[in-house]
């Protein structure tokens, strides 16, 4: 129920409404139902909502060694230029177990460009011949 | 390593390019009970397959040890995301984990190869005897022959129980439901429909699936066992989603069964298949549906129950000669619950399926065996199936059953009874005593008309009615011995000629004259 009315918030910013009204609007529906007790889990549920949707525009790139970091910027500048990404936005992590190369996610896309994805690749070909 | 190995992998790493390719991805926001939401993966299409990423943060060498890889099958999509089924082990399943699109609709393997085996909702071998090396794969859902592609019913299946053939013919791409209590013969009815296709030529013997839904795996062990000894597993596939797998594996395993058998129709042979039972099916689907919370309807039925079995059963059909002929025959089982055929699912499945068999406890309990109530049994487009031999012969047996049930109600008020009223009871009583057959045992189809044929002309009405059974067995094995080229006739020309009535005549007065202590109310 609660994240319904959260969800409403949401859209209703997302929509042009300012903050203060949309609030406003949403406790008055709140009210008209009686329903007034469920604004503090409503707010949490907007919390979640817009943490969710914060990790949704997240872009990751993740790097096996910390010295691969200048090279792999230089390779997905391009990628980012064409997901419309810009640079600065781009969050980079350090996961020793790439072996190599990166891999980059976000905004629901996947570029696995890292050596433990090939060496997957090439141990399930080879055993599956 | 040798040398060759080497090259091998040099070759393999040349082979693979840096992939620079996106994928489409989606991040687990919530699991449990077998059903995953997925936030992303916008792109996503209905019953689309999906594989879970097990490999991030884990080391090479775990990532490479994974016990095979994870799948999904979309059910829902929605505003933010999807909802999917995990095809596995859902404990493997974790929030946060990355979700690919593989833009595959789910399929199953097919082919010559998976005769004689019996492998899972998804198609997989597990009965030990390795993978498949080159099968064809066959989508789960797909859509059925249109009205162009098919021709009507016109061949039929002989089931070798003695009251299905004579009373309820079922022809080749037919749907007949087989429903009952639990306990009523079900299964076995539809295994000695199973066992009786060794009794068909090579060229047209239908390839068989046995399809079983939420059965102990006890059972479908012994079914496995029982078609291997009677030499019937070798025509046969298996395809086992038992209680214990996840309801998506159960709901998901009759259409697996059908994409199998579609394989081989689509080559023009014919193929029976057998659910066992979609009752169970629909109660998998239903708890699937409450999980992926769609909205409850009747008894807390999704609202597209029906839409499943129809689409199910649909693809059953006889085709036209130009797609090659082949066909498919279903053999639907819905198990009831204190008789109560008008509940939701039974009469579901009653409407869409071509007639249907109904098994009566009271009549198990009997003894009559296969108990199947002739009287509300029906089969809407077998009769045009039926060889010319049985119609000759069973053309009467309905009505002289019905009429025997009437009196034989009546009977138990009246102790005096006319001539004609206590004949007719005493040859109700001995056909009842013919039809009946033990599991296991189906009859050919000659052996089939020289018994019906045999009662037709009040040959056991000298024989006391406990020994009816006896005497049928021991006058078709005296058949067999002597008149082997009269059945052989039958077989051969479908046909009861007069010249075999003859024989079968002249063949029942040897039969009563070498065995007078059969026939001891003879006057």
């Amino acid at each position: 129920m609660e994240s319904s009315y959260a969800q409403v918030l949401w859209k209703l910013v997302e929509s042009g409404m300012t903050p203060a009204k949309a609030v406003a609007a949403v406790h008055a529906s709140l009210l008209s139902a009686g329903r007034a007790e469920l604004l503090p889990r409503v707010a949490r549920a907007f919390e979640r909502l817009a943490d969710r949707e914060a990790k949704k525009s997240d872009v990751v790139l993740t790097i096996a060694r910390e010295k691969d970091e200048r090279h792999a910027h230089a390779e997905v500048k391009a990628i980012l230029a064409d997901m419309g990404i810009d640079t600065k936005d781009l969050k980079t992590q350090v996961d020793d177990t790439l072996v190599g190369g990166w891999r980059l996610e976000g905004r629901g896309t996947l570029i696995d460009a890292s050596y433990k994805n090939r060496l997957i690749q090439l141990y399930d070909r080879v055993t599956s011949t | 390593m040798d040398s060759s190995t080497v090259q091998k992998i040099l070759k393999e790493i040349d082979n693979i390019a840096p992939a620079h390719e996106g994928q489409h991805v989606g991040k687990v926001v919530a699991v449990g009970d077998g059903v995953v939401a997925i936030d992303g993966l916008s792109k996503a299409v209905m019953s689309e397959i999906l594989l879970f990423e097990e490999g991030k943060g884990k080391k090479l060498s775990e990532a490479m040890e994974e016990s095979g890889e994870l799948y999904g099958l979309v059910l829902n999509l929605e505003e933010d995301g999807v909802r999917a089924t995990i095809l596995g082990d859902t404990s493997r399943v974790k929030e946060g984990m990355t979700v690919k699109s593989t833009g595959k609709i789910l399929e199953v393997p097919s082919g010559e190869e998976l005769l004689g085996r019996v492998v899972n909702a998804l198609g997989e071998p597990i009965d030990g005897k390795g993978p498949f090396k080159n099968p064809t794969m066959m989508p789960v859902e797909r859509e059925a022959k249109g009205v162009i592609q098919r021709k009507s019913v016109s061949v039929p299946l002989q089931t070798g129980i003695k009251s299905i053939d004579a009373m309820i013919p079922i022809g080749r791409g037919q749907r007949e439901l087989i429903i009952g209590d639990r306990g009523t013969g079900k299964t076995t009815v539809a295994i000695d429909a199973i066992i009786n296709q060794k009794n068909e030529p090579d060229a047209t013997r239908p390839i068989c699936i046995y399809v079983a839904i939420g059965q102990k795996q006890s059972k479908t062990a012994r079914i496995v066992q029982q078609l291997r000894e009677a030499g019937s597993l070798e025509y046969t596939i298996i395809v086992d989603a038992p209680a214990s797998a996840p309801a998506a594996l159960q709901f998901l395993a009759p259409f697996s069964g059908v994409a199998i058998g579609e394989y081989f129709m689509d080559k023009g042979r014919d193929v029976l298949i057998v659910y066992d039972d979609l009752s169970k099916q629909a109660t998998a689907y239903r708890q699937l549906s409450l999980l992926l919370r769609r909205p409850p309807g009747r008894e807390a039925y999704p609202g597209d129950i029906f839409y499943l079995h129809s689409r199910l059963l649909e693809r059953a059909a006889r085709l036209s000669d130009e797609m090659g002929g082949g066909s498919i025959t279903a053999l639907p089982i819905i198990e009831t619950q204190e008789g109560d055929v008008a509940g939701y699912i039974p009469t579901n499945v009653i409407s869409i399926t071509d007639g249907q068999m109904f098994l009566i406890t009271d009549l198990f309990n009997k003894g009559i065996r296969p108990a199947i109530d002739v009287g509300i049994s029906v089969s809407r487009v077998g009769s045009a199936a039926q060889t010319k031999a049985m119609k000759a012969v069973a053309g009467g047996i309905k009505l002289e059953l019905a009429q025997f049930r009437e009196l034989e109600a009546f009977m138990q008020f009246a102790s005096d009874l006319d001539k004609e009223t206590a004949d007719r009871i005493e040859s109700g009583r001995r056909m009842v005593e013919v039809l009946k057959q033990k599991n296991g045992e189906p009859i050919p189809l000659e052996k089939q008309v020289a018994a019906i044929y045999a009662a037709n002309s009040k040959f056991f009405l000298d024989v006391p009615v406990n020994r009816v059974t006896a005497v049928e067995k021991a006058f078709i094995e005296f058949l067999d011995a002597g008149f082997s080229e009269a059945l052989g006739t039958i077989k051969k020309s479908g046909q009861l000629s007069d010249e075999s009535k003859k024989e079968l005549g002249s063949a029942m007065e040897e039969f009563r004259l070498a065995h007078k202590e059969y026939f001891s109310l003879a006057k």
